[in-house]
């Protein structure tokens, strides 16, 4: 399938203390005018890997949350390589291709220089762990030629879909916005609002 | 400066958008029917917003304006 302009691929951890953020993120590409798109829609069926692949394959532009740094707390702690190792699946992606684009988000200035220091030369985008910065740094990494939304837009559809999640969590019967159904739930009625309050 | 993606083109439809995201008709409505009531609910705050300033009367002068005319005074003539 051919890479579509308007699907993000949202590679980031799907971890609690990241609830808020994936939100945000969900709601700032949206208000964009865009669709993200998660490994979470990547349930079973074929290799994880490949499936992975092909979703990337309909996403013209990528964006990687690499501040997860932590080991999680369930033994064997382990640190988390999907968020790096999904980047590394962009940049192959963008060298073959070229008509890829992937961008790095951190929360901390000059950390990733540390962390991944073979993407040095590569700006990331600063979010400093808050909702306004995520809606903030999507709109300095994706400029929409027909409408930028405005932060206070991004903002709007951030906090009505956040206040929708609990509803459909319960719908779910799940417990987390991690949730295959609760994801596009979450990203079809952002992507909704979105066209109706920028109309 | 980093990098940025320049958008250009319609938006998918949404039906395009539930495709993609394999949404069933069921779950595309309610969605939808639900971005129209929270849409409304933004229009009305951004309505009721503008209303109140109107009602208010005309916004006080900047500080930008103000410096450029007389001082105003601060404790009124009460």
């Amino acid at each position: 399938m051919a890479a579509d302009v308007h699907n993000v691929f949202l590679n980031l951890p799907y971890h609690k203390d990241y609830e808020r953020l994936f939100v945000a993120y969900i709601a700032g590409i949206a208000a964009l005018g865009l669709t993200p798109r998660t490994a979470l829609e990547v349930t079973s069926g074929a290799r994880r890997l490949d499936r992975i692949w092909g979703l990337l394959l309909e996403c013209r532009s990528s964006v990687h949350d690499l501040s997860y740094l932590r080991h999680d707390l369930p033994a064997p702690r382990t640190p988390r390589f999907n968020m790096p190792f999904e980047l590394g699946l962009a940049c192959g992606l963008a060298q073959q291709t070229k008509g890829h684009e992937w961008f790095v988000f951190e929360r901390q200035s000059y950390r990733v220089q540390k962390s991944l220091s073979d993407i040095n030369g590569t700006d990331p985008f600063i979010h400093h762990g808050t909702v306004k910065g995520v809606l903030a740094e999507l709109n300095n990494a994706f400029l929409n030629a027909r409408r930028q939304p405005s932060l206070a837009e991004s903002f709007w559809i951030y906090t009505a879909v956040r206040k929708e999640a609990p509803n459909l969590l319960r719908q779910a019967g799940s417990t987390t916005v991690f949730a295959p159904r609760v994801f596009k739930w979450l990203a079809f009625r952002a992507r909704e609002l979105a066209a109706r309050i920028q109309a | 400066m980093p990098k940025r993606v320049i958008i250009k083109g319609p938006p998918p439809t949404t039906e395009a958008v539930a495709k993609a995201l394999g949404l069933t008709k069921k779950e595309a409505d309610e969605g939808r029917k639900w971005a129209d009531q929270a849409a409304r609910r933004y229009l009305q705050s951004v309505l009721g917003s503008k209303s109140e300033r109107a009602r208010r009367g005309p916004a006080a002068p900047s500080e930008g304006s103000r410096s450029t005319s007389a001082p105003a005074s601060k404790h009124g003539s009460a």
